[in-house]
Formats: structure tokens, sequence, C-alpha cells
């Protein structure tokens, strides 16, 4: 069964310490965790770093093997990350880049099984329409799904997503999220998702994990992190959580704190 | 629905593979007819006769053809495919539309080794007799366009440099040795100037078959090892972020990618002069053609290529009966309007 456990990661850009210290419980298989905080908080880099060798003190997966060390190819075929950046727009088509995806990483999927899943994963995710128009036709939006199914059929043990919804509409942005949800639960797997939507978060993730300036504030359930306090500290907004008519919790974001700006004196 | 979307693709599969069966097509054409055009004229069934049995021939035939005329025809196809590969590689390689063999810099270099060449044995005449200026050029443009190929390679080996400043570091290359050629234009004899100047347009006729061999051994050994990349090129098409987040160890194969493009583009530009256009505008045609499937785009980049040089050495020949017109010139003419006019009828997809 798949786990994760990081302990003491850090990550230096140069002199700016970009990721500090960040040590997270065993992560268990069939947990989608997400990864909130403000903006450049570290959510980016944090899913980047794991892939990696090197940055943390110890990385284990698989109960207890150490990929602390292994290299990045290596480790890619563990974590497979969905970069924030969809596919570029070339006249490259959706069809020949999950193709060539395949072929280039070795998959051992025979040409047969390979055309049945290109073609169940793109029409999951409404793109049969696409599947042979160059890139450069589509919307900003298809092509992030375009992304989605690489990702998907690279089936790795450890999903790491930055912003997957960050340009889809909302039938999209909720369905994407619980595709993933049952296919992290149906196989066991573990997905670090990075999201800015925080009732989506509350709404998919089991654990979140709340990051500011590099540092871990707070990891567990999300009501647990999500609280007003650490809403104010964190994000520098007044917010109160709810719970709406169907007795979900939401979060109301009523306004920004306006920090003092103090006048210079002349 | 699953099965429809793969024979849609099926389809499109063949008519690519047809569209390059086409270009072989046209570029045997066109070899022959090059093979049959010049001052004196062979006909179709003489070459064919010549090539089964050569002692069938005249002796002036048999040099016409042998010495003369198949090297020529075989130089322009050859040389047309080793800088449509190059090209291809370094447009998918640097993940830009303008980046050609030319914008590293390379075959600046190798301009300036010919015209070092050129001047030199004008001033030591005398005293390099046992050094013609026929070995001198292509030695010493060889010997240049390493030594910037080797700039190019260490820096981005050791700087990690991103695509960008690799263009740039080329660009910065290419100006180096614009300058440092100039100064020698400045400084040499007259007719040393009208030589280099000469070179620079690029000539297919000065090459024979130790020549031919040669390229074509550089371009075969070369081939397998761009052929082993298909996969990741294509891969490459949809951003650099997308191939270093699945795992694709991009700063490595853009490495041995930029050995491979100098090594091609020296080889050729030190036989031929610069014929730079080709190595930029066959393979946007291959692309606006066939698309971004790499199986089909680099065989057919290479042909395209082939198909243009072959047409602008029979064109350089047959313009204006009795001169010959330099070759490098006329690829422009044709290369130009052709992607022009699939800029228009394709749309902007470049």
């Amino acid at each position: 069964m798949t786990t994760l456990e990081i302990t003491q990661l850090n990550l230096w850009y140069g002199k700016f310490h970009a990721l500090k210290d960040i040590t997270l419980p065993k992560l268990q298989g069939g947990e989608v965790v997400g990864l909130v905080g403000p903006n450049a908080a570290g959510k980016s880099t944090f899913l980047k770093s794991l892939l990696w060798p090197g940055k943390a003190k110890q990385i284990t997966s698989y109960g207890s093997a150490d990929i602390t060390q292994t290299s990045r190819i290596e480790r890619s075929r563990i974590f497979g990350l969905m970069t924030q950046t969809p596919p570029q727009a070339s006249s490259l088509t959706p069809y020949e880049l999950l193709w060539s995806l395949a072929r280039a990483l070795n998959l051992p999927l025979s040409n047969e099984i390979l055309k049945k899943e290109i073609a169940l994963k793109l029409e999951q995710f409404g793109l049969s329409d696409e599947a042979l128009k160059p890139l450069d036709s589509l919307s900003g939006g298809k092509r992030q799904l375009v992304g989605l199914t690489m990702l998907l059929l690279r089936s790795p043990d450890i999903y790491l997503l930055d912003e997957p919804t960050s340009a889809l509409d909302l039938h999209w942005r909720l369905s994407v999220l619980s595709e993933i949800r049952d296919l992290i639960l149906a196989q066991q797997k573990i997905a670090l998702i990075a999201l800015h939507d925080l009732n989506l978060a509350l709404k998919f993730c089991d654990k979140l994990i709340l990051l500011h300036k590099g540092e871990l504030i707070a990891f567990g359930k999300p009501l647990d992190v999500l609280t007003e306090q650490n809403l104010s500290d964190v994000y520098q907004v007044e917010a109160k959580i709810e719970t709406t008519n169907n007795g979900t919790p939401r979060i109301e974001v009523i306004a920004p704190i306006k920090k003092k700006i103090q006048a210079s004196v002349i | 629905m699953t099965a429809d979307l793969h024979e849609q693709y099926k389809t499109k599969t063949f008519q690519k593979v047809t569209l390059l069966f086409v270009l072989i097509v046209l570029c045997l054409m066109f070899l022959t007819l090059d093979v049959m055009t010049g001052p004196s004229n062979l006909s179709f069934l003489t070459i064919l006769n010549g090539l089964v049995s050569p002692s069938s021939l005249s002796t002036t035939e048999q040099i016409i053809l042998f010495d003369i005329r198949l090297p020529d025809a075989l130089i322009a196809v050859i040389i047309g495919c080793t800088l449509g590969l190059a090209g291809i590689e370094t447009q998918t390689g640097l993940n830009n539309p303008l980046a050609s063999p030319f914008t590293l810099g390379i075959s600046n270099a190798a301009v300036f080794g010919a015209s070092c060449a050129i001047v030199l044995t004008s001033i030591f005449t005398k005293s390099f007799t046992f050094f013609p200026v026929t070995f001198a050029v292509p030695i010493l443009s060889l010997l240049f366009s390493f030594l910037a190929s080797f700039l190019i390679i260490s820096f981005t080996a050791f700087q990690s440099g991103s695509k960008n400043t690799i263009i740039l570091f080329g660009v910065a290359i290419m100006f180096m040795c614009e300058a440092m050629t100039s100064l020698l234009l400045y400084v040499a004899s007259a007719e040393a100037v009208q030589q280099i100047v000469f070179w620079t347009m690029g000539n297919l006729t000065k090459a024979g078959w130790p020549e031919v061999i040669i390229v074509t051994a550089i371009f075969l050994f070369i081939l397998p090892f761009s052929l082993r990349n298909l996969w990741v090129m294509t891969l490459l098409r949809s951003g650099e972020n997308q191939a270093t987040s699945i795992g694709i160890n991009i700063d490595r194969y853009r490495l041995f990618m930029i050995l491979r493009v100098s090594i091609l583009t020296a080889f050729s530009v030190c036989f031929v002069g610069t014929i730079g256009f080709i190595g930029l505008v066959g393979p946007h045609i291959a692309r606006l053609l066939l698309g971004e499937d790499h199986r089909f785009l680099l065989p057919g980049a290479c042909l395209c290529s082939a198909v243009i040089l072959s047409f602008a050495s029979l064109l350089s020949k047959t313009l204006m009966p009795g001169i010959l017109i330099p070759v490098g010139i006329i690829t422009s003419f044709i290369g130009v309007p052709i992607l022009i006019g699939l800029i228009f009828t394709r749309g902007q997809r470049l």
C-alpha cells in the first residue's frame, strides 16, 4: 500500500529559504491532501521539491522504502506532477501528445490497451471532440484538462496536482476533483493538491496542509486547519466558518484585514 | 466511440505516410533532373544505361556523369537532409520557431574559418603550395565551427542554461564571428574578398565523391541518435514544463541535441558554404504539411529540405543558361514563397 512520510524538507533558492524544515506525519493510501496557503506560500515549490533528490532529510514511501536519494527520473515514476501551466499551444494534438507520452516513458501498455486507455481518458474529461485538433485551437480550460489526462495516463502512486482546476468552469472544477477523489480511494493512492479555493478544499480533501512563507503552519482535518484565527493570521482576511442548509461547512470571507501602513515622517 | 477515435487517427497517419512518399518521389525526380541538366544534356536513358553498365557510355559521358553531375546532384540532396535534420532538432529542442543551426552561430564561425583560409592562402601563395585553398577552406571552417560548438556546448553544460540563454549565447557568437569576418574583409585583397563573398553564397559544384561520402556518413551516423528521441521530441512540443514534470531529462537531451546539430552543420557548411535558409524553412514546411508527430515530421523535414535544395541546384543551372547562380541565393528565392504560401493557407501555426 502507498504511504508517504516526509521529514525535514528544506529548499533554498540561492539565499532564499523557500521551504523551512517541513515534516509531515505519515500519509496513508486513499487520502486526498490539500495544500493551502496564500500566494508565495511555497505550495508549488513544495510539490516540485518532492521530485528533486536530496532536499528532505528523509522521504519514505511504501511503508518503509527510503526514497530520499533516488534520482529525479526514478522519482517521477512514483510521483506524478501536474504543473500549473497547461500544455503549451502548438499544433500538436492531444491524441498525439498522449501517445508520445506513453511511448517516451516506456509505459508497459500494448498498442491495443493504450488505444483504449487514451480514448477512455479523453472521453472522461469531455475531450473526445478535441482529440485530433491542435492544442493551439483549444481553450485554456480544455488544455488544462489535457494536462490532467496526461497525469492520469501515467497513473503514478502519488499524485501531485498544482492548481488543477484554476482554468476550469464550475462543472469541471467539481467533476475533476471528485474523479480524483474516487480514483485515489479506489486505488488506495495518495493525492497532494494545491488549491486556492478553500471551499473546494473543505469539500474534497481529507486533510489539509497550511503553508505560509515556506513554513508549515498547520496540518490536520480541514476544519481544524482552516480556523478563523488561521485565516486571519495567514490569509489576512476576516472570515467566518458557517454551516450551510445541507449541513456542510462553508467559509464566508467578509473583508480583507488592512495592514496599517506607517506614514514616513519627513 | 473509442474505436472511432483511433480510426480517425489512423486515417490521418495514412495521409502523412502518403505525403512522405510523395516527398520521396519528388526528391528522386529533382535528383534525376539535376543529373540530366547542364551545359551538355544527358538523356534519361543515357543516365540509366550509364548507371547499369558504365562501359556503355563514351569516355566524355562517363566523366560528365560520374565525376561532375552525380556528385553535384547527390550532395544537394544529402546536404538538404543534413541541414533539415539539424533544423528540426534545434527548433524542437530549443522550442523556438526561429532557432536554426545559424542562430547558434555555428555557420558564421564556419564562414570566418573559410575567410581565414582564403586570406591566408592568398598571402602565402608561394610558401603554401602544398596546402592549396581547396583543402584549407573546409579544414579551417570545420575547425572554427567546432570551436563555436565547443563554446556553446560547454555553456549549455556548465551554466545549465535555459533555452533562451542558449539562443542568446549563440546569437552573441554569431555577431562576434560576423565582426571578425568583416575585419578580415576590410584588410584582405580585393581578390580574396571576392572569393569570400562567393563562398558565403553557397556552391554545390565544388563537391566531389569524397565530400558526398563524408557528409552521407555523418548524416547516417547521427540519424539513429536523433531517431531515438522521436517520442521525447513530440512530447517537448507540449512545453518544457510538461516534459520536465514527467521526468524527461531535458538538459541532457538538449546537450546532446546541440552536439548532434553542431556536427551536422559543421560538416555540411564547410564543403558547400552557407546555404543557411534551408535549415529554417525546410522544417517549417514539413511542420505545416505533416503536423507535430516527429515520427513523420523528422523525416519530412529532411525530405522537404532535400527537395528544395535539389530544386534550387537545378534552377541555378537553368535560370540563366551558361551562368551558374549561387545556390544559396536560389534557395531563398524558392523557400520564401513556399513558406509564405503555406503560412497563408494553413494558418499561422508555427
